[in-house]
């Protein structure tokens, strides 16, 4: 990575700034363990906010854990730096920052080093073996291996493989690292951007398996974190699966309750939402993700175009189906089908025997960053004689057309389960995703429940039966302002992601590291808030408050509201 | 139509603002541009197209009595749209040639407008090529509150291989939309067909349409279109220069400047209307005020046609050469559909003066889009040289001529007994008058050789003609186009005509052998009800049409005895058959429905000609059935050669024959032996379709003569190139004959 101009400066400001704002730690203080193994600057700055923003309610070191390995620079990072982040890391305050891909690859080597010192801890050069179930550690070297290779699922052949017994081996070596590092240091949180894959997920794992909160930041928006407490935890399958429940217990006790209030709000963040206003960073902007249809007048005109462009039947209903990336982050969640690629390619198979409807089967438009097998092609080259289905590139077909089409969204965990319901457009889901149990998807609990809710969709489209409710798009557009807004913190210690990684960034966090009084920063008050209250998510004010109370926090007083208040409140 | 109910309003969504028609928009950012797809707005213009299918969305309000709505869309082509194609079209997308021919597509409210072309010039560099696409929308189809939809479409996958890269695909990608005017009717919507495109306008002032790369759109029409191409000589001139790269700064800016737009939400953008300006000033220049260029060679108004010999143009050897081209007829003409890619038949025949005229085979349910080129390989160096300045104009072709008054009827007394009278009378008739009717009065009537001119209709009202004595020339001979013989019959003594007298002594010929020079096509001949008698079996044809014949329609023939029933043959410039010095003529574009011939030496014989359609043909006790046959020369001395028709598209269905002979039934040979030089030639047969033709052999009965052969064989195929004859069955009903195989000699 090219030094970004400001960055000295800023670290000197930054250091200056976290040094006033933390409470003194001492050798004998615990630590907090940070992830620092994105390229992109923002996400390290997030993590070691959080970090920070612990540190000022616990005394604790700061130890950061960064490195890359030849898999990763291969197929996602273009200009990771090292040097940057550990100058980063120190600049927010660690006391250590390990390269543990080096440490695991001398391991691996034989080359292994002498005793390992970390914030004061010695460790030994022979670790102990990690006690990581063995299904978790396969489960975690297959994704893993599928990733890097960008293939949807293993093969004999793949697990013959070079690779594979590489990303095995070296899976191992960092288990055993996170196992030793977790014990020897029993940190108050770990902190990890990602929690998927061998050298983010394992520190993961390891933390839940020592009981140890971890802190999953996301690289997007503002300042937005989920959070699993050990205590809190009821023994679901994954991480993001407990995470799951978790929300949607939130969600009935905070949100639903508070819809006459929020109700606005969520209007707003749906109209937002249509011009791409307020998008997760990894989606798609430009025109082509506008939603410009607005009646249903409008919709048939278009729809007739869109129907004729792919040779459909102008009778039919449409289903379409949202391919994911097939290597991302397999079975992390809870998985119907064996994998993305199999519920794909079984949904194909079912779609083609299935000619009383249009099937508009969608690529996803990062796929060639998770698939190197043409994987899709495949598939649509299986179907190519059936007029009543289309295989397209998310890239070449607008918003507008799809949305113009489709009367049923199939998915495994996409967001688009959350988005085409808040426009009364119903999804089913072939897996778990944050939103998938508060109420607005149907969500197969297996294979023979996913068919059979298909079927039933199938007869209602045709029966011109509604399949959603005025309920479910309600709770879906709460949904999306409580992704894009209720947990997402606006504080000027991270800045928004889209201000980029450049000095322009550099220049406003230092603008208000210097100038701005630190006093009840958001970041501050959300991570104090999640932490006192062993929440599962930061959140941009307290939701819990009484209905007067939560309408003057959201600046809500419009004459309707009046009695919505006394709703909630009495 | 089942579907759910999305409910896509917020309480945020304001009313759009529509366009009050009429009215133009010409800015991506006007309001009413409520939606679109595949198009990038922009400011100075409505947007550019970013995928191979593009949609607009224009929120319209029309005023109270509207009828129907006139949308008139302008397209063009820049220099930034080689680079959008080449930047945004898949990398597996091929062929890749941004700079080729744009064919776009128009629907609007779900329902297929129009299709047009776009092709830039090297010589267009640094300014637009526009393309303006007309049409008309019944207002009923704009449902109220919803939008006026204007989609563009690339050309289809699949196009025939001589245009896939000459009109790319992804034709719409980068393609600019600069507006779309909106003008309300009070009246039903006008169907406006029959549109042609050539690839740019204006159409320079003359009226007709600048051909550009030799390839040309045409949208049907009421009628079956006839399109007239004119051949011209543009002269060469100064190579534009090519521009440099942008350096990457501005790249870079233009770059920026894209990706800021992005960010720009639709729903945001202010209710400015800019770029009407620029929109208004090319109105202008399209309504004839003249495009401020000094001395533009392509928008010149009639460039001299290239002359129809070969002769030195004032120092242009490129008009020399290409006058030989094009009078030679060296042109390849082809089309496709331009909805499906499947390829549309087009005939073309020289008119002379440097000009074709092009039509497609049947009526015309789609666009085609047209191409004409000199296939380089055929081409001497110079030609190949000169090819670059040979330029087309395109116009509708000669309108069907309005049904003249009503001919005047002549109903001539004949003489029963004295074939000089009826000579002098007939000839009289139809040799003083530019066409008419005559009706011949019912009886018996000895006539013999008369000749007939363009325009006239001879009909019978039991009628029989009687040739007293066997003469050479044509009891019936017609020269002329747009003549019907209708209701006759025709009574001839035996005849014993020698080789190569196919033309002679017959009942009817139409048409000739050999020419002198080179002839006018002869076109529009009906004979209708007709029957030919003659007396015994002998070698003479009945009835014989022959050379430079086309659109020609023969509906129930029936003849009795002589040699074949319906000879249809080649003819060609030369002083014998030995002496042909082409080019040669071949019949095409026939269409005969019913045919019955008895004791004949043969049914009907097709030689060298093309675009034929036999139907309902009923042969009893006929040496041969059929013959299909090259020719003597087959293409060798066509204008086009290899390139020509010949053997193209030859039906017969529906065919039984009563076969006594003892050769073949039918015989389909792809080859000739020239009487010039002996040499013999080639020539497949493509689309032949022989579908229900039943031989039924008889015992053999040829007239006396010995048989010729120990075995008879239903079907021979010789070189005929891959035929199908899964349509030819045998029904036996008399002796024992060799198996239905043929032999590839």
């Amino acid at each position: 990575m090219a030094m970004i101009p400001g960055f000295t400066e800023f670290c000197a400001d930054a250091n200056l700034f976290w040094r006033a704002n933390t409470i003194p730690a001492v050798r004998s203080d615990p630590v907090v363990l940070v992830e620092a193994m994105s390229q992109d600057i923002r996400v390290t700055i997030r993590n070691l906010t959080v970090a920070n923003a612990l540190r000022r309610m616990v005394p604790a070191r700061l130890v950061v854990y960064t490195g890359s390995d030849e898999d990763w620079n291969d197929i996602l990072w273009t200009y990771f730096d090292k040097g940057v982040l550990t100058d980063l890391a120190r600049a927010y305050g660690a006391v250590d920052v390990i390269d543990v891909h080096e440490l695991v690859d001398r391991r691996v080597a034989g080359t292994g080093p002498d005793a390992l010192v970390v914030a004061g801890v010695r460790f030994p050069a022979e670790l102990p073996r990690s006690g990581i179930a063995p299904d978790v550690l396969d489960q975690i070297v297959s994704a893993t291996t599928c990733r890097v290779l960008r293939v949807p699922r293993l093969t004999p052949q793949i697990k013959a493989g070079a690779k594979y017994r590489r990303v095995r081996h070296r899976s191992e070596q960092f288990s055993h690292l996170y196992d030793a590092l977790v014990s020897g240091l029993r940190p108050i949180a770990v902190v990890s951007s990602h929690v998927d894959y061998d050298h983010w997920g394992l520190a993961v794992e390891s933390a839940q398996r020592f009981d140890v909160p971890v802190v999953h930041v996301q690289s997007t928006g503002g300042l937005k974190a989920y959070t699993l407490f050990p205590d809190r935890c009821r023994g679901a399958q994954t991480f993001r699966a407990e995470l799951t429940n978790q929300i949607a217990e939130y969600f009935e006790k905070a949100v639903w309750p508070n819809r006459h209030l929020l109700r606005r709000n969520a209007e707003m963040v749906t109209w937002r939402s249509k011009g791409n206003l307020g998008r997760p960073s990894w989606w798609r902007g430009g025109t082509a993700a506008s939603l410009e249809l607005r009646t249903e007048a409008d919709r048939r005109v278009v729809r007739r175009h869109a129907m004729s462009r792919f040779g459909f039947d102008q009778a039919k209903p449409v289903i379409v189906v949202y391919n994911h990336a097939v290597s991302d982050a397999l079975n992390t969640n809870v998985e119907v089908f064996a994998d993305l690629g199999d519920w794909f390619e079984q949904t194909a198979a079912y779609a083609a025997h299935r000619d009383d409807v249009n099937w508009l089967l969608i690529d996803h438009p990062q796929q060639a960053l998770y698939d190197a097998s043409g994987f899709f092609d495949e598939v649509a080259r299986r179907h190519n004689a059936h007029p009543h289905m289309a295989f397209r590139p998310s890239t070449q077909v607008s918003k507008n057309v799809v949305w113009s089409l489709v009367d049923l969204a199939l998915t495994v965990r996409g967001s688009i389960s959350n988005e085409l319901p808040a426009y009364g457009i119903p999804a089913i889901q072939a897996g778990w995703s944050e939103w998938s149990s508060c109420g607005f998807t149907k969500v197969a609990r297996d294979v023979a429940d996913y068919w059979h809710l298909l079927a039933n969709a199938i007869e209602a489209l045709l029966a011109g039966l509604p399949l959603i409710t005025d309920e479910q798009i309600e709770r879906a557009r709460l949904w999306a302002w409580f992704y894009r807004s209720g947990t997402d913190v606006n504080s000027s210690l991270v800045q928004h992601w889209e201000m980029g990684q450049n000095a322009a960034l550099f220049r406003a966090l230092r603008v208000v590291m210097r100038n701005v009084e630190p006093d009840a920063d958001p970041a501050f008050t959300a991570v104090r808030r999640m932490w006192a209250r062993r929440e599962p998510f930061l959140t941009r004010f307290d939701l819990s408050q009484p209905g007067q109370t939560l309408a003057d926090t959201i600046s809500v007083l419009a004459p309707p509201l009046g009695a919505a208040i006394e709703a909630v409140t009495a | 139509m089942t579907m759910s109910s999305p409910r896509f309003l917020t309480v945020f969504d304001e009313p759009v603002p529509p366009l009050t028609a009429p009215g133009v928009v010409a800015s991506g950012i006007d309001p009413a541009v409520q939606l679109v797809d595949g198009l990038f707005r922009g400011t100075d213009l409505l947007g550019r197209v970013t995928n191979a299918d593009a949609m607009i969305g224009l929120k319209v309000a029309l005023p109270a009595g509207t009828g129907s709505v006139r949308v008139v869309v302008t397209l063009a082509m820049d220099d930034a749209s080689l680079e959008w194609w080449d930047e945004r079209v898949p990398a597996d997308v091929r062929p890749r040639n941004a700079a080729g021919t744009r064919l776009l597509q128009v629907l609007s409210q779900g329902e297929f407008r129009a299709a047009t072309l776009i092709t830039r010039r090297r010589s267009d560099h640094g300014r637009e090529t526009r393309s303006v696409v007309e049409f008309e929308v019944a207002a009923s189809e704009i449902e109220d509150d919803a939008l006026l939809v204007v989609e563009l479409r690339s050309r289809p996958e699949q196009v025939p291989s001589w245009a896939d890269r000459a009109v790319p695909p992804y034709g719409a990608v980068g393609v600019r939309v600069d507006a779309i005017e909106v003008i309300p009717q009070t009246t039903e919507p006008v169907s406006r067909t029959g549109h042609l495109a050539g690839g740019h306008v204006p159409t320079g002032g003359s009226g007709e349409v600048e051909v550009r790369s030799g390839l040309f759109v045409a949208n049907p029409g009421q009628t079956e279109p006839v399109w007239s191409v004119r051949a011209v000589v543009r002269p060469p001139k100064r190579r534009a220069r090519y521009r440099r790269r942008k350096p990457w700064r501005v790249r870079a800016k233009r770059k920026a400047k894209r990706i800021g737009k992005e960010l720009l939400p639709a729903i945001a953008w202010p209710a400015a209307r800019r770029g009407l300006g620029s929109y208004r000033g090319m109105r202008r220049r399209l309504a004839g005020t003249p495009v401020h260029r000094a001395a533009d060679p392509v928008l010149t108004p009639r460039l001299p046609s290239v002359p129809a010999k070969p002769k030195r143009m004032a120092g242009s050897l490129a008009a020399a050469a290409l006058a030989d081209l094009v009078a030679a007829r060296r042109i390849t003409v082809a089309g496709f559909d331009t909805g499906t890619g499947a390829e549309v038949h087009v005939a073309s025949a020289y008119a002379g003066g440097g000009r074709f005229h092009v039509r497609p085979v049947g009526i015309l349910p789609a666009p085609v889009l047209v191409g004409i080129w000199a296939d380089p390989a055929r081409l001497s160096v110079r030609e190949r040289w000169c090819r670059r300045w040979l330029s087309w104009r395109l116009s509708h072709g000669p309108a069907a001529e309005p049904l003249p008054p009503r001919p005047a009827m002549y109903t001539p007394e004949l003489d029963p007994d004295d074939p000089l009278t009826n000579q002098v009378v007939l000839s009289g008739l139809l040799g003083g008058r530019t066409g008419g009717r005559i009706r011949l009065p019912a009886g018996r009537f000895p006539v013999s050789g008369l000749v007939i001119g363009p325009g006239w209709t001879i009909e019978g009202d039991d009628t029989t003609l009687v040739q007293p004595i066997a003469t050479p020339e044509p009891m019936l001979h017609v020269v002329g186009s747009d003549v019907t013989l209708r209701g006759l019959r025709l009574e001839l003594p035996p005849s014993s005509p020698g080789p190569h007298d196919g033309a002679h002594w017959t009942a009817i010929t139409v048409g000739r052998y050999l020419y002198a020079e080179e002839p006018g096509w002869l076109t529009g001949v009906r004979l209708e009800d007709l029957t030919v008698r003659r007396d015994g079996r002998c070698a003479a044809n009945s009835v014989t049409v022959i050379g430079a014949v086309s659109d020609l329609r023969v509906r129930r023939l029936s003849v009795t005895g002589g040699g074949t029933g319906l000879m249809v043959h080649w003819g060609g410039v030369g002083t014998s058959v030995s002496a042909i010095s082409g080019p040669t003529y071949h019949p095409h574009d026939l269409a005969i429905d019913g045919l019955v011939v008895r004791s004949a030496f043969e049914g009907f014989c097709l030689s060298s000609v093309h675009d034929v359609v036999v139907r309902g043909v009923h042969c009893g006790g006929v040496e041969i059935g059929f013959r299909l046959l090259a020719g003597d020369n087959a293409d060798r001395y066509h204008l086009l050669g290899p390139d020509s028709e010949i053997n193209r598209r030859i039906t017969v269905a529906g065919c039984e024959i009563g076969w006594s002979g003892d050769l073949y039934a039918i015989r389909v040979a792809g080859w000739g032996r020239s009487e010039v030089d002996g040499l013999i030639s080639r020539r497949d047969f493509e689309d032949l379709q022989l579908v229900d033709c039943r031989i039924i052999p008889l015992p053999v009965g040829i007239g006396g003569r010995s048989s010729r052969s120990v075995a008879r064989r239903p079907l021979v195929l010789e070189d005929a190139g891959e035929v199908d004859v899964s349509g030819i069955s045998l029904v036996d009903k008399g002796e024992e004959i060799s198996g239905l195989d043929s032999e590839n000699g």
